[in-house]
């Protein structure tokens, strides 16, 4: 089976960021960069999957600049069997739907059968790019998968629910499936899966290769526009306890607790 | 033509969500600016009763969606069952909670006509004939202000607790019809097996008065156990975690708050090391008392928090029961 692991890379969980100077966005110099915590879940799924089966191709997928070739290269070191780098200009920019469309034209020019994704990524949050692109397939998709295997040609699968609850269900291949953080513990990277990885083939097509217009990709074809992004206003009434020393502030929490919420 | 806010109703056990009566809040809101018209959608078997309680929440039209492959929830049937709603009556907006199932089943239905879904919304500001939605990216460390410049319909999800249900009308009198809707039952790829409770329920923190928590934060297994262990023996509290603490099999599921774990209603909840993103804080916003302890004055967890203490869990935790034992001493 040949399965495609769709990653991407946002800034470090815990990287300082910083508004530009339009206000619309975040600075990107001096960041560091990882792969977006459920995608590494997804790759995680994916390997797994051909290990179980013991045959097929695991290809990873990301769109950014040059500098997301670390992703992938994360991603063929934990055992991916090769890489698709999405770096050309005109892919930059846009929204999941036009996100969306190019990884539906990779999924269709590798014709994978199986396409996974994280749920959310990191970054803007979106949190649709997986369920957009089976849209675009017209392929049957499951959000939040907590468990997944082959059963018969079709998938069983595992959904989580709110509250604590799981949907357990059957769903046909070709199928694109969104990987939930903490489905399956995520292996490290060894010293011979880096270096076997330099050895790993990644390519890297333009638009007209995939078939895709201009218009429909990148910030020419987005509708998603962010007028202008800022801190969030301080929440409000959160009381901060100032005290230099910990036990001073621990003391005036004590007193508050008792005396003003009276919750102790 | 007055324009038309479509909101598609989540339900429950013959229940209407909270979550979609929030849709229902915001929907008002926008139909109310533009003069126009809100408009329900309540797809299962039997979807009367619900259409009329929608109806009478504040909806002026609701749309009972009928077949008995809607039953239950799947993509394929809701979304076959929506897409032909909003190809008959074209709304400007559609509109749902941002839960699960909405995510699980909305982008198919905007993939259609290549609309995204202005997703997990906390606010809305009107813009002349535009609705420009807040949002919160990089787990809510900015409020980004958000608009989809393509042709209607657009798409929008909201965030629980941000469009407050409570002023909604009791009595409205809006109007239900019903459609007998067409489903493809070939087309309903996913077949479901069950649906089923997971994990233990031994662990009930919904009733618990006093609940310290701890997050990612807190950096070992160890460190968790020693710092949120002595602090809610100090305080008698029982304890829960965010989910990274339960991927990381610090703590099992059963102590999860959030999301995807537990609601809590304590008259005292003290969050360490979490950061505060936003699948923790739906399941903490019913704490009468929050304190937020975390090194990043930054972290989201402060927005929600009533007493705040930015510093090192580690010096900060075993200083605080110190305290606690010499106020109980007294």
């Amino acid at each position: 089976m040949k399965i495609l692991v769709c990653i991407k890379q946002v800034p470090d969980k815990d990287a300082r960021l910083v508004l530009d100077d339009a206000g619309r966005g975040i600075v990107q110099a001096d960041l560091n960069w990882e792969v977006n915590e459920s995608d590494r879940y997804a790759v995680e799924t994916g390997l797994r999957l051909k290990q179980t089966l013991g045959q097929g191709e695991v290809v990873v997928c990301t769109l950014g600049p040059d500098r997301a070739r670390k992703a992938l290269n994360t991603a063929l070191a934990m055992g991916a069997d090769r890489g698709i780098h999405l770096s050309d200009p005109d892919y930059r920019g846009g929204d999941p739907m036009t996100v969306a469309r190019v990884l539906a034209a990779v999924a269709r020019s590798e014709q994978a059968e199986l396409v996974l994704c994280g749920t959310r990524s990191d970054d803007e949050g979106y949190g649709q790019t997986p369920i957009l692109l089976a849209g675009l397939l017209d392929r049957p998709a499951v959000f939040l998968t907590m468990g997944v295997e082959v059963q018969d040609g079709s998938l069983k699968v595992i959904r989580e629910l709110e509250a604590g609850r799981q949907e357990e269900s059957i769903v046909p291949l070709p199928a694109v499936l969104a990987i939930q953080s903490g489905i399956y513990e995520v292996r490290y990277t060894s010293l011979k899966g880096i270096m076997a990885a330099k050895r790993k083939k990644v390519t890297q097509p333009t638009p007209t290769e995939l078939g895709l217009s201009s218009d429909q990709i990148g910030g020419t074809g987005q509708r998603i526009e962010v007028l202008s992004m800022a801190p969030p206003e301080a929440g409000g009434h959160c009381e901060f306890i100032e005290a230099d020393k910990p036990d001073v502030a621990a003391r005036e929490l004590v007193e508050k607790l008792r005396r003003e919420a009276k919750v102790i | 033509m007055s324009k038309k806010i479509l909101v598609v109703v989540e339900h429950e056990e013959g229940k209407i969500r909270r979550g979609s009566l929030e849709a229902l809040a915001a929907a008002r809101q926008l139909a109310e600016a533009w003069g126009g018209q809100v408009i329900g959608a309540v797809a299962a078997d039997q979807a009367t009763s619900l259409a009329e309680e929608f109806a009478r929440r504040g909806a002026d039209q609701v749309v009972a969606l009928e077949h008995p492959a809607l039953a239950r929830y799947t993509p394929d049937g809701y979304r076959q069952a929506i897409a032909g709603l909003i190809e008959e009556i074209a709304p400007e907006w559609v509109l749902m909670a941002h839960t699960y199932l909405a995510q699980d089943m909305l982008p198919l239905v905007s993939a259609a006509s290549g609309a995204p879904v202005l997703s997990d919304c906390v606010g809305v500001e009107i813009d002349g004939e535009r609705a420009v939605f807040l949002r919160q990216p990089y787990d809510a460390k900015f409020v980004a202000r958000t608009v989809d410049n393509g042709p209607a319909p657009h798409f929008a999800t909201l965030q629980s607790g941000a469009f407050p249900a409570d002023d909604l009308p009791e009595n409205h009198g809006g109007t239900v019809s019903t459609h007998a809707v067409e489903i493809d039952a070939a087309a309903l790829r996913r077949e479901v097996l069950e649906v089923r409770e997971v994990g233990d329920r031994t662990v009930d923190l919904s009733a618990s008065e006093v609940v310290v928590a701890g997050g990612r934060g807190l950096g070992s297994k160890e460190k968790f156990d020693e710092l949120v262990g002595s602090l809610a023996q100090a305080l008698g509290a029982a304890i829960g975690a965010s989910r990274p603490v339960v991927d990381s099999e610090w703590l099992p599921h059963a102590h999860q708050i959030g999301s995807s774990g537990q609601a809590i209603t304590p008259k005292l909840y003290v969050a360490l090391g979490i950061s505060g993103a936003i699948q923790h804080v739906v399941g903490i916003r019913g704490a009468q008392c929050i304190v937020a302890i975390n090194r990043d004055k930054e972290a989201p967890i402060f927005n929600e928090a009533t007493y705040g203490i930015v510093g090192d869990v580690a010096e900060v935790v075993p200083a605080l029961v110190a305290a606690i034992e010499e106020a109980r001493a007294q």
